[in-house]
């Protein structure tokens, strides 16, 4: 049933990442509904669900985008190991610390991505659109909403979960 | 992860993900439809509101070029008029192939400063291929068709950093060139040798096969370099506001002669 529930959830997001966030550009950028979903799903499940959540979702999303879903999920990608290393990071940092730098790193590698698979599909290369147009509107959506979502997942009660996987063993 | 990845960007060269894809966009395409029915207008009224002044500066310059225009129909409507006359006594029938088109939704839109790709609600069971052309209402050239599956496809649009028409300047200078989609949606004509004046209108040209001629695709709004450059760098603006665009035409009886040349 849980299962099923965070199957429903995902694609809900998928779509709305393309049907919803251009509708609400700023400044060239948009929202990543996705990224706000893995996150959350992340650091209030746990990384076990996350770790097949992602693909999962990097799928959708690309068949949504017509873009590939391989580069989706690169792009993706860092926001598990993201997670982890500032859990371990030798600076002390909140719980919404961790929450926004995963996600801005995670964003920042999305956006990142997605960037370079265009120009080298063959659109033209340019460091100022990128930093300008994508990275820092990026950035600066992505740090809005995700302190709105940390808020609000806080409000609910709902505890941070610690990223580090539980080691499988066999029991005689 | 990283092996999946790579198989899955693997696999979607190959074209393996294709049906499953087609299924998908299928099964998703209620939701879809659902989701932006509801926040399409809340967008459009943000948008609105936060662009009061510059509407007022583009009605004020539409009325300027509405009262233009309207004296260019009645001027078109009196030599259309001869020729139809003309033609009515050197006994001449008229051919007119308005081709047939198909009427589609835009369901979403993709738009990054390096990409600019919409999806929309009709495919393969309307008759859309792969590199059909694709027209805004009034005729404007909009794009092509790069993917079509059963109940969508997906339209590369003329601003899209990889986006290359052949395109000439309207009337008796007849420059011709490439019109290019650039980074940040910026739309550019590129490799024309000819007097280029800001105003003059920039057409299709057939050439290549890839487009039909004589389709509108902009305006030339800013021409720099001096004279003696081999090329001057022009640029243009769309005849259509291409991000606010929601219904689209798509040009199902025009067949392109070399599809898949600029990739998908």
């Amino acid at each position: 049933m849980r299962i099923l529930f965070l199957t429903v959830v995902l694609v809900v997001a998928a779509c709305a990442q393309v049907a919803v966030a251009p509708l609400f550009p700023i400044s060239g950028a948009t929202p990543d509904f996705g990224l706000v979903s893995l996150l959350v799903l992340a650091f209030f499940a746990g990384p076990g669900p996350t770790t097949l959540a992602l693909p999962f979702f990097a799928v959708c999303l690309g068949f949504l985008s017509g873009r590939e879903p391989g580069l989706m999920l690169l792009g993706y990608l860092p926001l598990l190991p993201l997670a982890l290393w500032f859990e371990n990071a030798p600076m002390p940092l909140s719980g919404a610390g961790r929450f926004l730098g995963t996600g801005l790193g995670a964003g920042l590698s999305l956006r990142l991505a997605l960037s370079m698979g265009a120009v080298l599909r063959g659109a033209p290369l340019g460091i100022g659109p990128l930093v300008f147009s994508v990275l820092l509107p990026g950035l600066l959506i992505d740090l809005g909403l995700l302190a709105l979502v940390y808020i609000i997942c806080r409000m609910l009660r709902w505890d941070q979960h610690r990223m580090t996987l539980r080691r499988g063993s066999y029991y005689p | 992860m990283v092996g999946l990845a790579l198989l899955l960007a693997a696999m979607g060269q190959v074209g393996v993900l294709s049906p499953f894809q087609g299924v998908f966009l299928t099964v998703t395409s209620p939701i879809n439809r659902l989701l932006s029915g509801i926040f399409s207008p809340v967008a459009a009224f943000l948008s609105d509101a936060g662009n009061l002044n510059d509407i007022r500066d583009e009605n004020n310059r539409l009325r300027i070029e509405n009262e233009t225009l309207q004296n260019r129909v009645t001027e078109l409507a009196q030599d259309g008029q001869l020729i139809e006359e003309l033609r009515a006594a050197l006994n001449i029938s008229q051919q007119q192939d308005a081709g047939t088109r198909v009427i589609a939704s835009v369901v979403h839109r993709d738009a990054s400063p390096f990409s600019d790709v919409i999806s929309i609600n009709r495919g393969t069971n309307d008759g859309i291929r792969q590199g059909m052309v694709v027209l805004s209402p009034q005729g404007s050239l909009l794009g092509r068709v790069t993917e079509s599956f059963a109940v969508s496809a997906f339209v590369r649009l003329i601003t899209d950093g990889t986006s290359k028409v052949a395109a000439q300047v309207q009337g008796a200078n007849g420059a011709d060139g490439v019109a290019r989609g650039g980074a940040n949606r910026h739309l550019s004509f590129d490799l024309a040798q000819a007097e280029i004046k800001v105003g003059d209108i920039v057409v299709t040209s057939g050439l290549g096969g890839n487009y039909p001629p004589n389709i509108p695709i902009g305006k030339v709004t800013e021409v720099s370099g001096t004279p003696q450059d081999l090329y001057r760098k022009v640029t243009l603006e769309p005849q259509i506001r291409l991000a606010t665009v929601q219904t689209v035409l798509v040009l199902t009886s025009f067949t392109p002669e070399r599809r898949g040349l600029e990739g998908r």
